[in-house]
C-alpha cells in the first residue's frame, strides 16, 4: 500500500507539474484601459513631461523633436552609425515617406494615448490585447493564445507581429516582422531584422512600458528605454463631424483632427523625381552641433553603447576638465539667462 | 478499509504512469502542432496566399507567383532547373486547374529553369496526365533572343520547348485572364535587357522578378545588358504603380502588394526602403569614383558598410555589387568627361 501511495503521489505531482507547465500563465493585474502620458493624450494635448526631449525641446529644427545627429545613449554599431549619419530630415518631405507611422519600437514615444482592449473569441476566452491610439494609431495585437510567429516570408509591418505571455505581474511581449524604422526621430535606425521585447508593468493607475530593441544589424547591444502612462481620468467622445474628415497630409492640418488620412503630396520641390535625401559619408553638417551646444565630446553624440551608462558621466566630466568651455565674450545679465529651477532629474 | 484506501488501491502504478504519459503525449503532440505550417505541401516549396486569386510560391532560389481562376492557372516564372516536381506539387496544392500561361520576368536561371518541363505539359495538366494544347510562354523578346541564341556548340542554349512562344517587343504587353487585366511591363536594362514587371490590376499585386529582393543587393547581369540605373528606374516604376492603403487605421503600408524575386511578401514601403538603399549606395560609389579613382580605393572606403550585413550574401557579395556599380559608374564618368556620374 505504501509503495502504491508513493506511485500515486509521484504521478499526481508529475501531472500537476505538467499541467502547470502546459497552462498559460494568468494575469494577476491587467493593462486594459485608456492610458496617457502626463501632459499629453486624449484629454490634454501638447508636450510630454517625461519625454519632452523627443517632442518639444530636444533641440531639433525649431526646437521641435530631437536634434539632428544626436544619438546619445543609443548603442549603434558601425553599420548603425553609418546609417544614422546618412539620415537627412528632408527625407520626410518625400511623398513616399510622408505617411510613415512610428514603428512599434518607437510608438510609445509618439504623441497619442494608447488604449488597450481585450479581444475574446467566440468562447469568450481572451486571445489577444488590442492596442491603438499611438501616433497615427498603428493598431496592433498582442496575441495571448500561443500562436506561433509567422515564417520569415510573411509581410513585415510597422506594428510587427506580437505574442505575449504573463510572467508574474508583467506582460512580456515579443515582436518580430517589423519594417525598418527608427528609435529616435532623427534617423537612429532599427532594422527590419530587429526583435522587440516590450514589458508592460502596472502599478495602480500607472503603466510602465519598457522596450528592448534587439537589433543584430545596427546595435552592439539591446537598446532599452521606458516610459510611464497614467490611466486616463476621462475619455472624451468624438464629434460626429470629425469622424470622417480627410486631410491631404495629416501634418498639413496640424494633425489635430482625431481621424485623419494621409496621402503623399508635394511638400517640397526636389531637384528630380524620386529624390532620396541623404548625407554622403563625412558630410552630415549636423555632426558635432549637439556636442558643442552641450559642451560634451563629439563621440558622446555618435551613439556608442557606453554613452547609455551612468558611468559615462565621469568621462564627460574628465573631458570637460581637459577642455574647459570658452568664457562668454560679452557680459550677460544673469537675471535674464538663468535657467528655470528644475527638479533633481530635470536637467540635461 | 476506508474509502480513501479503496481509492488509493484503485489507482495502480500503471495507471499513474499512464496519466503521466498521456499528459506528456498531449503536451508533446499539441505544442509542435501549434508551430506547424498547416497545409503546406511537403516539397520544399512553400505557398502563401497573397490576395484574392494570387499566391506566392516560395522556393529556395526565389519566389514565383500563381494566379488561379475559372480559366485555369497562370504562373509567373518557373523556378530553377530541376525543381519542376516540387513546383508542380505546390501548384497542385492550390489548384488542379490546367496551367495555361507562363510569364518569364527575365531569362535568369531561377526564372526560366523549368520552362521546358512546364512548356511540355500537355493540356497544361500539372499531374502530367493531360492532353491538348501546351501552355503559352510570354516574355520580352530579349528573353527569347537569349534562350534561342546559339551556344559554343552551335546549338541553342535552351531546348525549343522552353522558349517563349509569345515574345513581345513593345513597351508592355497586356492580357486579360481569369477576368483580370494583367500588365507585363518591360523594364529596360535592369537586371538584364529582358526584364518584365507583372502587375495584376484587380488583385493589385506586382511581381518584380529579379529587380527587387529583400534578401540581397540588386542582381545586375552586365553581360546581358543589366545596369544599376535600370534597376533603380524599375524600383521607381513600381513605386509609381503601388498605392499604400489609405484608411483610418492602416496607411503607409498594405495596399498594393509586391512579390519580390526573393524574400518576403512586400508592400510599397518595402520597395521604398530598397529603392532608397540603391539610390544612396549609387551616390556614394559615384562620389568615390570621382574622388578616389580606382576600384580598390572605392572598396577600401567601405561605402556600403551600413547595408553589407543586410544585403550581402555569399552568392552576390557586397564586393561583387560594388564591382558592378563601379564598372557602370566609371564608364559613365568617362563618358561625361569627368563630370559627376550621379546628377
Amino acid at each position: 500500500m505504501r509503495r502504491f501511495s508513493g506511485w500515486l503521489q509521484s504521478g499526481i505531482a508529475a501531472c500537476g507539474a505538467l499541467l502547470i507547465w502546459a497552462a498559460p500563465a494568468a494575469a494577476q493585474v491587467d493593462i486594459v484601459g485608456v492610458w496617457q502620458q502626463p501632459g499629453n493624450g486624449v484629454v490634454t494635448r501638447g508636450g510630454q513631461y517625461e519625454d519632452m526631449w523627443e517632442r518639444c525641446c530636444g533641440g531639433g529644427a525649431g526646437r521641435g523633436g530631437p536634434a539632428a545627429a544626436d544619438f546619445i545613449g543609443i548603442p549603434l554599431n558601425e553599420a548603425g552609425r553609418a546609417r544614422a549619419m546618412a539620415h537627412d530630415d528632408s527625407l520626410w518631405s518625400a511623398p513616399e515617406h510622408q505617411c510613415q507611422p512610428h514603428a512599434a519600437a518607437y510608438a510609445y514615444w509618439g504623441v497619442g494615448a494608447p488604449h488597450i482592449e481585450a479581444v475574446f473569441n467566440d468562447s469568450q476566452q481572451m486571445v489577444a490585447y488590442h492596442i491603438a491610439g499611438t501616433y497615427r494609431r498603428l493598431p496592433r495585437e498582442i496575441w495571448m493564445d500561443g500562436r506561433p510567429h509567422p515564417p520569415e516570408y510573411e509581410r513585415h509591418t510597422w506594428a510587427g507581429f506580437t505574442t505575449g505571455e504573463w510572467k508574474g505581474n508583467t506582460l512580456v511581449a515579443k515582436t518580430t516582422h517589423l519594417k525598418k524604422g527608427w528609435v529616435r526621430r532623427n534617423g537612429a535606425p532599427a532594422s527590419d531584422q530587429a526583435t522587440l521585447w516590450t514589458y508592460f508593468s502596472r502599478h495602480g493607475d500607472v503603466l510602465t512600458v519598457t522596450v528592448f530593441v534587439d537589433d543584430p544589424l545596427y546595435f552592439s547591444e539591446p537598446y532599452v528605454k521606458s516610459t510611464d502612462y497614467r490611466l486616463a481620468a476621462s475619455i472624451p467622445t468624438a464629434r460626429f463631424d470629425e469622424a470622417g474628415s480627410v486631410s491631404a497630409g495629416a501634418e498639413a492640418s496640424g494633425g489635430d483632427q482625431p481621424y485623419f488620412r494621409c496621402y503623399g503630396t508635394e511638400e517640397v520641390i526636389f531637384p528630380e523625381e524620386h529624390w532620396v535625401s541623404h548625407w554622403l559619408p563625412g558630410e552630415n553638417p549636423s555632426v558635432g552641433e549637439r556636442a558643442k551646444r552641450l559642451h560634451i565630446p563629439i563621440e558622446a553624440t555618435l551613439g556608442y553603447a557606453v554613452s547609455a551608462y551612468p558611468e559615462y558621466i565621469g568621462q564627460i566630466k574628465t573631458w570637460r576638465e581637459q577642455n574647459p568651455a570658452e568664457p562668454l565674450k560679452t557680459p550677460v545679465d544673469t537675471r535674464k539667462t538663468a535657467p528655470a529651477q528644475r527638479g533633481p532629474s530635470g536637467g540635461q | 478499509m476506508d474509502s480513501r484506501t479503496r481509492r488509493t488501491r484503485a489507482i495502480t502504478p500503471p495507471a499513474a504512469a499512464l496519466c503521466v504519459l498521456s499528459l506528456l503525449a498531449l503536451c508533446v503532440t499539441v505544442r509542435p502542432l501549434l508551430g506547424a505550417q498547416a497545409g503546406q505541401p511537403p516539397t520544399g516549396v512553400q505557398t502563401l496566399h497573397v490576395r484574392e486569386n494570387i499566391w506566392m510560391l516560395v522556393t529556395p532560389d526565389g519566389n514565383l507567383a500563381l494566379q488561379v481562376g475559372p480559366e485555369g492557372a497562370l504562373l509567373v516564372d518557373t523556378g530553377r532547373n530541376g525543381t519542376s516536381d516540387a513546383v508542380l506539387a505546390a501548384i497542385r496544392h492550390i489548384t488542379t486547374r490546367p496551367l495555361r500561361y507562363i510569364i518569364n520576368t527575365s531569362a535568369g536561371p531561377s526564372r526560366i529553369g523549368n520552362n521546358v518541363a512546364f512548356g511540355l505539359l500537355a493540356g497544361g495538366a500539372t499531374d502530367r496526365r493531360g492532353s491538348g494544347p501546351i501552355p503559352a510562354i510570354i516574355a520580352h523578346e530579349s528573353v527569347l533572343a537569349r534562350m534561342s541564341a546559339p551556344s559554343a556548340q552551335n546549338a541553342a542554349a535552351y531546348p525549343v520547348a522552353g522558349w517563349p512562344s509569345d515574345a513581345y517587343a513593345a513597351r508592355e504587353r497586356s492580357i486579360r485572364y481569369n477576368g483580370e487585366a494583367i500588365d507585363i511591363i518591360h523594364q529596360p536594362s535592369a537586371y538584364s535587357d529582358g526584364d518584365s514587371i507583372v502587375y495584376f490590376r484587380r488583385s493589385d499585386v506586382i511581381v518584380s522578378g529579379e529587380i527587387f529582393s529583400t534578401k540581397r543587393f540588386p542582381l545586375v547581369d552586365r553581360e546581358h545588358g543589366g545596369t544599376v540605373k535600370g534597376v533603380l528606374a524599375g524600383l521607381n516604376r513600381m513605386l509609381d504603380i503601388a498605392v499604400p492603403e489609405v484608411v483610418v487605421e492602416n496607411f503607409a503600408e498594405g495596399g498594393t502588394l509586391v512579390i519580390p524575386g526573393s524574400g518576403r511578401l512586400c508592400d510599397e514601403d518595402d520597395v521604398n526602403e530598397y529603392r532608397d538603399m540603391v539610390h544612396i549606395v549609387r551616390d556614394r560609389v559615384a562620389r568615390l569614383v570621382s574622388t578616389e579613382g580606382s576600384l580598390e580605393q572605392v572598396k577600401a572606403a567601405r561605402p556600403l558598410v551600413d547595408y553589407d550585413g543586410r544585403y550581402g550574401i555569399p552568392a552576390w557579395t557586397t564586393s561583387m555589387f560594388i564591382d558592378a556599380l563601379y564598372a557602370e559608374l566609371a564608364r559613365s564618368t568617362t563618358a561625361n568627361n569627368g563630370a559627376s556620374a550621379v546628377r
